[in-house]
């Protein structure tokens, strides 16, 4: 057989195996976690990395966590260069140094084959409690990295494939609750194991040099793939600007700022312009301004590009030092992978909207809503529970309505929200209403997702919350002439008595009876709602996702007991 | 008396008998029938007509000599597919109607903007939300609003609503509520098809349990028609026994039971693979076999780790989750007709795409420009181009020859036999993939296992799978084409019972486990009787469903010692951590653990089934010139073409073996001998 013939095919097996493998680990990390976040949330992202640190497969998982591996492979080769050995595994969460934030832990495990060391799979997982000030690990006060839990810089957890005791036992009880995270660090080893079995076969199968060849050959495939597309669009700096509510302390919203520049096959994503750091966790970690930007450019340029370094490495970014998106230590950042990671992402949409049309959507909701913790009487355990529910929906593009119930753009289809049963054998509290609210979605040819409304009930005697996100002040943003969505709303309710709660707020205690009722952003719309098929427009009115008033107001068709009145729906749109 | 099993497929419907027909000698028959889509009933009689001449008989004769009809059907499968349910309305918890539509937020492929969630088969104003409301234990915290009830039923009538599904929060603990729903529904719209949650599915997670009990509200009304259109037509021909309806368990239940139960019928052709699988094995004598099923659209896998078929608790089918047990199948989009294609940067990628039956591969000259699998094994000489499905198509090479070289010669810049390699050599090895994926992700070495092969198209890829894998040998049954419908002729009743079930491991109490145990005996014992099953021939089999307490899902922990002690606990721990061990590379064997399900197999034990003869024909030294790459070589070759006739002795490789619908490839130092009646084993020759 001619050569080629067999690159061909060798490529093609072995980079479908790698991708089986990433997928593997993923299966293996969901349905053996304990911390609630990354087992029943999927909260988590698995990758291979080769052996200088760049991204060969990732599979499973969210979005600005997938692409994150290979910025702590590359953090664990500065500081230990020759020195990793067969049987080690490594820990790390520094988003000073390869890390995106506290509570994602990274796992690495070198993969070596005859003495050789070929690749590194790699584990992302968001843990229930890091430590630091506030349980849960997410303090909207925090004006210092170190009030947001433990950090690690790349460190040897095992070696010779035994657990360095000292170092677990060091994390470990630093954290709230240390059997969970013990546990959570035993699944993702074991993932990342299944992961190194698995390429040691597929090598004691093809030769070293035929793996490396092929994995070489596809990235740089993809390289050429990715500056394809980017050369296809016009040359051009296309800005846009969104904000952030605030940032827990100052009244003034903070600014993103975005110039995308093509010319020919290169791009770059230039933060110049961007409010410089800020006082409270908003601030953003190199790599998660990154990753941001790399996936939504992505996004963009198609969904058939392999996410690979290849792709990654034709996205130049600029981040300003000392800006929102690159600060200076020890500013706090454990919002960034939800806000700003998604802003960031949709800004630059806004931007690169304006060079081809209909490729990216409009806003999504921004996460809010509150975690809770305390005493579960009915267990005596202790519990952090997280507000996986509190989704709101997703933007319209062209061609598409909004997904309703969506996680934020930078969790786009990989958080899994739990079921309300689940939730409800978890923690101490009862869920009063969870569907969808009339009247949320951003009005459009192509409308937004329909917003959310929920509410839950807390039964424990004693009990804390933490609301933290944002979103009630800037609305998911229109594209084309379609409309915003509509704003986050938290109510807290105490002895029946409502408080509108803010997004980045202190610790609140509870008591029995206690009520948290949220109303999340429906996605903003496309294109001018007067142009929506009035035909939908009735469907939507039976399906009570949007009012007769706004059906004849806002899409100009007027309905009547009998359906459509022609007539009117005529004049409203203007239609002779 | 004569037994016989029907599998309904998406191009053909198989028909395999076997028994004596009076006082004749033992026959064993199968047959083909293009699968009648617009009148299935029609098609069915259809086939029987064929069939009963194959014995020579018209069909009332036949059908009087006939001990036992099975039917596989496809049907409820493709309402599904195609959205062609009935009219369908869902009550709800007030406050919860959209968990069906909101799903749980995640999507296959993040980089996927567009990507659509699966449809909703309930519309929003067909969700009603009802009043009352169950706690997490089952309590009841708020009181069923039945004016609530009736007022969802005017609704439903005045919108002409066929069928409602009826979920409720913790129904799987505390039924309540939704029973008393149904009674009201009866009352007030007697005609409308209901399905329960606690029914169908009566275990933890709204949305899961919702989507299946939907799923069975929509179809059944479909389902129980065409069972009742089939036994009405089979009654004109005086046939008054029931009809075995193959389940998605690989267990047989009947028509009464399946008018209410369709969600249970939707994997029924797969399953006859199944118990097929388990058959060989059995007959054989081997415990670790791998079905290997490659039609025109899916390469259909099925595993068997010691003998006997291990369902799943749950899965997912066309997007949605089905919280029912299932056989184990995986399935990939690699079969005859996927399409073949080329990225910008020149990755080849199989599939999923598929050309399907129509228009099918670019060489059934229909339409089809794309280059698909087919195509390929028709420019390396690997397909009987003359008998073809049973002569069915005239294939056109030229066609085949001008996709491959547009879509994938060009832009490789390679020739045309070079592209149709490629195209050989990935598939093959995207089957040994998934094969891989089903063995070693489930920590089973493949090398331990006989790989069975089935389908069409299989065969000619057979031995290059078995040597990517190092797996021993291949078993090729002369029945291969048409095996599901063989495997059915063994299956027998069954019933599967399952009841959501909390019980840590500080709670443990035997006599609260051998209670409930004893309630789904009694619900097993209940339906075999009712299915006529004999009393000695009654077997259950319990299956825990464990975790430790701070996980969130769990891990099926089959149990075989019978009811609990108090000191039971300890082998129900040790059975945890190791089924843990085996399946995520580790295990904390001092840390507590939970029961969450129990779910009890109740079960005849299987029938006897029997392997189906050679053809006689010899073919008289008959060669092809053929590619040699699928052979192991580089040039073309001029092989031998043997036929059933010639092969009850051993025959070396490289060489191709004609049955009907498909050919067998034995490559250079490969050889195959007789194995059992009618089955071949193909193996590598020690060098």
């Amino acid at each position: 057989m001619n050569q080629r013939t067999e690159d061909i095919i060798n490529r093609a097996v072995i980079i479908n195996r790698l991708d089986s493998i990433t997928g593997e680990m993923g299966i293996a990390l969901e349905h053996s976690a304990h911390s609630p976040i990354f087992a029943e949330a999927c909260d988590f992202a698995c990758c291979i990395c080769d052996k200088d640190g760049e991204l060969v497969s990732q599979i499973s998982g969210i979005p600005i966590l997938a692409t994150a591996g290979a910025f702590s492979v590359k953090a664990l080769l500065r500081k230990y260069g020759h020195h990793i050995d067969d049987g080690d595994v490594f820990i790390i969460n520094d988003p000073y140094d390869g890390g995106n934030h506290l509570p994602d832990i990274g796992i690495i495990t070198p993969v070596f084959y005859d003495g050789e060391l070929l690749f590194f799979s790699v584990s992302r997982a968001h843990h229930g409690d890091i430590g630091g000030s506030t349980a849960g690990s997410y303090n909207p006060k925090a004006t210092e990295i170190f009030q947001e839990g433990i950090r690690i810089p790349p460190t040897k957890l095992m070696k010779n494939n035994e657990m360095i005791d000292d170092v677990l036992a060091l994390i470990a009880l630093n954290t709230r609750n240390p059997e969970m995270l013990t546990s959570d660090f035993l699944a993702q080893i074991g993932s990342n194991r299944v992961a190194a079995k698995r390429i040691r076969e597929m090598l004691e199968t093809y030769s070293v040099a035929t793996v490396k060849k092929a994995v070489q050959d596809t990235m740089e495939q993809t390289e050429a793939l990715t500056r394809q597309r980017i050369a296809a669009v016009p040359d051009g700096t296309y800005a846009a600007v969104d904000y952030i509510d605030d940032d827990g302390f100052q009244e003034e919203p903070v600014k993103i700022a975005v110039s995308v520049t093509i010319k020919g096959d290169r791009l770059l994503v230039d933060f110049a312009g961007t409010d410089p750091q800020v006082k409270g966790f908003i601030n953003t970690s190199v790599v998660t301004a990154t990753c941001a930007s790399g996936i939504a450019v992505l996004w963009f340029l198609g969904k058939d590009i392999p996410r690979n370094g290849g792709a990654f490495r034709c996205i130049d970014v600029n981040l300003p030092k000392g800006s929102l998106v690159n600060p200076n230590e020890p500013a706090p950042m454990t919002l960034c992978t939800l806000t700003p990671a998604s802003e960031i992402i949709g800004t630059i949409f806004q931007a690169l909207d304006q060079a081809v049309s209909g490729r990216v959507s409009a806003g999504y909701h921004r996460y809010l809503g509150p975690s809770y913790y305390g005493v579960d009487a009915r267990t005596d355990r202790y519990y952090v529970g997280f507000s996986f529910c509190s989704l709101g929906s997703g933007g319209a593009m062209e061609g598409n309505d909004g997904k309703p119930y969506m996680a934020t753009l930078s969790n786009f289809g990989g958080v899994k929200a739990p079921n309300i049963e689940s939730n409800e054998v978890q923690y101490p509290h009862i869920t009063l209403y969870h569907e969808m609210d009339t009247d949320t979605a951003g009005a459009g040819e192509y409308r937004g997702g329909c917003g959310m409304k929920y509410a839950f009930e807390l039964y424990a005697e004693q009990s804390d919350i933490v609301n933290f996100g944002d979103g009630v002040k800037f609305a998911p943003y229109g594209l084309r002439g379609g409309h915003q969505g509509s704003l986050n709303r938290s109510v807290f309710v105490h002895d029946g008595k409502e408080t509108v709660m803010e997004s980045k707020e202190a610790p609140r205690h509870a008591t029995k009876g206690d009520q948290v009722c949220l109303n999340t952003s429906g996605g903003g719309g496309w294109g001018d709602p007067l142009k929506r098929p009035a035909g939908k427009v009735y469907d939507d009115v039976q399906d009570e996702i949007i009012s007769l008033e706004t059906a004849e107001k806002v899409y100009g068709v007027a309905i009547t007991k009998n359906g459509i009145d022609l007539e009117k729906t005529k004049k409203l749109r203007g239609i002779r | 008396m004569i037994k016989i099993a029907i599998d309904t497929g998406g191009t053909f419907t198989d028909y395999t008998s076997v028994g004596r027909f009076k006082d004749q000698a033992y026959h064993k028959i199968f047959v083909k029938n293009p699968t009648n889509h617009q009148y299935p009933a029609d098609g069915i009689l259809a086939g029987l007509k064929k069939l009963a001449e194959e014995w020579d008989a018209d069909l009332e004769t036949f059908l009087k000599e006939t001990e036992k009809i099975t039917l596989g059907t496809t049907l409820a499968l493709n309402a599904l597919l195609e959205k062609k349910g009935v009219k369908t309305a869902l009550f709800t918890t007030a406050g919860f109607r959209d968990a069906l539509e909101i799903r749980r937020a995640q999507l296959k492929n993040q980089w996927d903007l567009a990507a659509e969630k699966p449809m909703v088969l309930v519309p929003r104003r067909l969700r009603l939300g009802i009043e009352g409301r169950m706690d997490y234990r089952g309590d009841i915290v708020a009181p069923l609003n039945e004016d609530k009830v009736r007022e969802a039923c005017r609704k439903c009538r005045e919108l002409g609503v066929k069928a409602i599904a009826v979920c409720y929060l913790f129904s799987f603990l505390n039924p309540e509520h939704e029973r008393r729903t149904a009674e009201i529904i009866k009352e007030e719209l007697p005609d409308v098809f209901v399905s329960l949650s606690a029914d169908v599915a009566p275990r933890i997670r709204e949305y899961e349990r919702t989507t299946t009990t939907v799923i069975n509200a929509y179809l059944t009304p479909v389902l129980a028609d065409y069972l009742n259109d089939i036994k009405k037509e089979l009654a004109l021909y005086g046939w008054q026994k029931p009809i075995h309806i193959m389940l998605n368990n690989g267990g047989l239940s009947d028509t009464e039971a399946m008018a209410a139960f369709a969600v249970k019928t939707l994997l029924s052709g797969p399953a006859g693979g199944a118990v097929g699988n388990e058959t060989i094995g059995k007959l054989l004598g081997k415990t670790h076999t791998v079905l290997a099923d490659m039609g025109g659209t899916s390469f259909d896998i099925h595993v068997i780790s010691g003998s006997s078929n291990q369902l799943v608790p749950q899965t997912e089918l066309a997007g949605y989750p089905l919280s029912i047990p299932m056989i184990d199948i995986s399935s990939i989009g690699a079969g005859g007709g996927s399409i073949a294609h080329v990225e910008i940067g020149g990755r080849v990628f199989i599939g999923p795409d598929s050309a399907g039956s129509v228009p099918g591969p670019a060489c059934y000259d229909l339409g089809g420009a794309e280059p698909t699998v087919t195509d390929a094994l028709l420019i390396l000489g690997l397909i009987n181009e003359d008998n073809f499905l049973g002569g069915k198509f005239a294939l056109s090479r030229e066609r085949a020859e001008q996709a491959i070289k547009e879509k994938v010669a060009d832009p490789l810049n390679l020739s045309v036999h070079e592209a149709a390699r490629i195209i050989y050599g990935i598939a093959a090895e995207m089957m040994a993939d998934a094969v891989r994926l089903v063995t070693t992700q489930k920590g089973n070495d493949p090398r331990i296992y006989s790989l069975i092969s089935a389908g069409g198209a299989f065969p000619l890829f057979a031995a290059k799978i078995m040597e990517s894998l190092h797996m021993p040998e291949i078993l090729i049954p002369v029945q291969g084409p048409v095996f599901c419908s063989w495997g059915m002729l063994g299956a027998s009743s069954r019933y599967d019972a399952t009841r959501s079930f909390f019980m840590e491991k500080k709670q443990w109490n035997a006599k609260k486990i051998n209670q409930t145990l004893a309630l789904m005996m009694q619900e097993g014992e209940s339906e075999l009787e009712r299915l006529s099953v004999d009393k000695d021939q009654r077997r259950f089999d319990l299956i825990l469903e464990m975790r430790y307490v701070s996980q969130h899902h769990e891990i099926s922990v089959p149990w075989k010692q019978g009811t609990f002690s108090p000191d039971s606990w300890e082998t129900v721990e040790k059975e945890f951590y190791d089924t843990h061990e085996a399946i995520y590379e580790y295990a904390e064997r001092d840390k507590d653990w939970e029961i969450i399900d129990l779910h009890l197999a109740c079960y005849e034990e299987n029938g006897e089934n029997v392997l189906f003869p050679m053809a006689s024909q010899k073919s008289n030294g008959r060669t092809k010139k053929v590619s040699g790459y699928a052979f192991n070589q580089e040039d073309e070759i001029v092989v031998p073409i043997y036929n059933e006739g010639d092969l009850n002795e051993v025959i070396t490789g490289p060489a191709l073996i004609d049955f009907d619908y498909t050919t067998l490839v034995i490559p250079e130092h490969f050889f195959c001998a007789p194995a059992d009646e009618g089955i071949l084993v193909l193996k590598k020759e020690v060098l």
